[in-house]
């Protein structure tokens, strides 16, 4: 049985006539996307100069607000202030070279989104723990291995869904902010730690209170550098104290106004710090992934669902950025979600803001008196702001996680991997107890909870299989009773209303369509499948098949004929479902529509 | 679908020289010919304006995007004035899943496309 080819070219006879969207395309690398009307620059749009330098100074204000995750590791390694200064500015550039990769485009490599990169604390437990083993090398091999990982994690991302669900991407995150900061603190109050002067805490709790409170109470500009401004006046207050010893002011005054940054070539591998790099790399993974959703939304107005190859090719970009930053000298980069917020914020998403961020990151890592004045920042100011910058990776790890129906499997997942990583925390002399390489994944809080998650999240799988039929009899075809179906199974199975939705709209959506003239005798028979992570809806029945095509039939065929209103429901039906699949034997048809979940 | 149009209400009103025809439930090919003869009689009565409000509209199918396109094919041909209005969640998604978001006038809300029709 043949019908129109499955390819029909859309041509539209007439220009766009929207009153209220601005038909503007924003470019070849986002086909079919719509600008949306609050963008005060689309990704293709080029602000002027003065725009330009603005937006990219406010980039890089936030995104330096991050080194203090490098410094508190080369702390950790015992590096001398003025070596951690060069290797500051190693961190700039690689931080510049990550965001024009991730704008670019180049090969595989690059979403082209205005996506700035910035060093993670996805990485801090898991660098601080290499620091101590085995000094930088250590941290620089570790890190060059997690970014590799990423990039080849970054086209298998559909796949990691299942192994990866909320409940436990949401703990690994709240458990990468929680130990974080934990580890942050630990460099005040652990065995091998000064005590803390009373002059310390007063310009800590400084620091963080100036921080809480723009943030809580601020607006505008000072809401949004909370964190830079309080790092100043924390670092200022420290000065005022006596906390910024003379030898550090010395090596500020000592540094050149220019100067080209050593890299540092010496790496070494652990296979005892595989296991936390890696959950560090798939962390870092995700989050490069969601921020990539975020630019995407941002930059089409008729965003359906994530496109994942502009996802694959981000993630390709934070990867290859990594493994750049372990290779020269840094710690590990992630794609700043902070900086994604600021460019929804202020609505300027431009393609140029990017290359502006990466150009004055850039000129900064030439500047050796700027990374030599954050090298020598006092402690308290630096586990302040990482404080600060936790809380908020915490909660969003608690948003993921309640973003699902706590059913009995997803509590247990969640309160005893919780409890687990804690225990590490608590009584650390769990791991020099546990024999190797048990003892890989009782090393650090962020594994074993991690760890726990996984292991338990495929052990629930068992039994989650759900099947229903429902079927319709010809002649007797009410949409609202398929409404009433999928309702009540998703509701039973505790599916995500949005995909329920979309499921029965393309049931109902198919049936409109072969009513007339494609359906023969006999009944319409619905299957709904659900797994947790797939939903796939089947419906069979005695008639012809439908075509879907990729392309929109043009509007004169969809006037002039049903059959061209068929085409259109086709083509709605290909976008409303994650995939569709057809098939036609001995008569019946049968089509396959297949969510995420 | 089921015969008769149950599934979809059609009222009238007038704002000035500008017709409004509110649409509420499911639209589908059981009663998207309602909502055609609806237009077309209101375009044979000498409306000059037509908008169509879809705010109150759960969901449209094919069929319903053909009679759209059929009654603005019209309306151009006559010269009448056609927009719809009120698009939002999901029927919004619906337009832009079909590629038909810019083949319309649309405007947000009623105000706003009365602004431009009146």
């Amino acid at each position: 049985m043949t019908h129109t080819s499955d390819v029909i070219q859309a041509v539209d006879e007439r220009p766009p006539r929207s009153a209220s969207q601005d038909p503007v395309r924003a470019g070849a690398k986002l086909t079919g996307a719509r600008r949306p009307a609050n963008l005060a620059y689309g990704l293709d749009e080029v602000p002027p100069p003065s725009a330009l330098v603005l937006n990219g100074l406010q980039h890089v204000g936030l995104v330096t607000i991050y080194l203090v995750y490098p410094l508190l590791v080369f702390r950790a390694a015992g590096v001398p202030i003025d070596v951690t200064a060069g290797l500051m500015s190693t961190g700039m550039i690689v931080l510049a070279v990550a965001t024009f990769l991730q704008a670019k485009r180049l090969g595989p490599v690059g979403s082209g989104f205005m996506c700035p990169s910035t060093f993670t604390a996805s990485y801090i437990g898991p660098s601080l723990l290499a620091a101590k083993a085995g000094g930088l090398p250590l941290v620089f091999g570790m890190t060059i291995f997690a970014g590799l990982l990423e990039a080849v994690l970054a086209p298998m991302l559909n796949r990691l869904r299942a192994i990866l669900p909320p409940e436990v991407s949401g703990l690994v995150i709240f458990v990468i902010g929680l130990s974080g900061g934990i580890a942050g603190l630990r460099t005040l109050f652990g065995p091998q730690a000064e005590p803390v002067l009373p002059s310390e805490w007063c310009v800590g709790l400084l620091t963080l209170g100036v921080m809480v409170a723009l943030n809580v109470w601020g607006r505008g500009a000072a809401r949004m550098f909370c964190a830079l401004i309080g790092l100043v006046i924390g670092y200022v207050a420290a000065a005022i104290a006596g906390l910024v010893d003379a030898s550090a002011i010395s090596v500020v005054v000592a540094a050149p106004w220019f100067g080209v940054p050593k890299l540092h070539f010496s790496w070494s591998f652990d296979l005892a710090l595989v296991a936390p790099f890696a959950i560090a790399s798939v962390a870092a993974t995700m989050k490069a992934a969601g921020a990539i959703t975020v630019c995407q939304r941002m930059n089409d107005a008729a965003w359906v669902r994530t496109d994942m190859k502009s996802v694959t090719r981000g993630v390709l970009a934070d990867g290859v950025s990594t493994a750049l930053a372990g290779a020269v000298g840094a710690v590990g980069t992630n794609a700043a979600t902070s900086s994604v917020g600021l460019a929804a914020a202020t609505g300027v998403a431009s393609r140029s803001v990017a290359y502006a961020v990466a150009a004055i990151l850039l000129v900064l890592g030439f500047l050796p008196k700027l990374p030599a004045l954050l090298g020598v920042m006092p402690r308290l100011v630096i586990v302040a702001a990482l404080l600060f910058a936790v809380s908020f990776i915490m909660i969003n790890g608690l948003q993921i996680m309640m973003s699902r129906l706590l059913d009995a499997r997803r509590t247990l997942i969640i309160a005893l991997s919780l409890t687990c990583g804690m225990a590490i925390e608590v009584f650390p002399w769990i791991s020099t107890a546990t024999p190797v390489p048990l003892a890989w994944f009782v090393g650090s809080s962020l594994v074993l909870a991690t760890a726990t998650a996984l292991v338990l999240n495929l052990l629930f799988r068992i039994g989650v299989r759900k099947t229903a039929t429902f079927t319709v009899k010809n002649g007797e075809i009410e949409p609202e009773a398929v409404e009433r179906f999928f309702q009540a199974q998703g509701a039973t199975w505790g599916a995500r209303p949005d995909v329920v939705k979309r499921a029965t709209y393309g049931t109902i959506q198919l049936i409109d369509a072969i009513a007339a003239d494609y359906l023969h005798d006999g009944p319409i028979t619905i299957e709904m499948r659900f797994d947790e992570f797939n939903l796939d809806v089947r419906v069979t029945y005695r008639g012809e098949q439908l075509t879907c095509p990729e392309r929109r039939p043009s509007l004169a065929e969809i006037r002039e004929s049903e059959a061209g209103a068929r085409l259109l429901a086709g083509f709605i039906l290909r976008r409303n479902a994650d995939r569709v699949r057809t098939e036609w034997k001995d008569g019946r048809a049968c089509v396959q529509f297949h969510f995420d979940h | 679908m089921k015969n008769g149009g149950l599934s979809i209400d059609i009222d009238r009103t007038r704002a000035g020289n500008v017709c409004i025809v509110t649409l509420a439930g499911r639209i589908d090919s059981s009663n998207a010919k309602d909502v055609l003869a609806e237009l077309t009689r209101l375009m044979d009565s000498g409306e000059t304006s037509l908008l169509v409000d879809l705010g109150n509209v759960l969901y449209l199918t094919s069929a319903a995007f053909r009679v759209l396109l059929v009654a603005t094919d019209e309306a151009e041909r006559r010269a009448i004035r056609f927009a719809l209005c009120s698009l939002a969640g999901h029927v919004l998604e619906l337009f832009e899943m079909g590629g038909l978001v810019d083949v319309f006038a649309i405007h947000h809300s009623r105000e706003d496309a009365l602004k431009q029709l009146s």
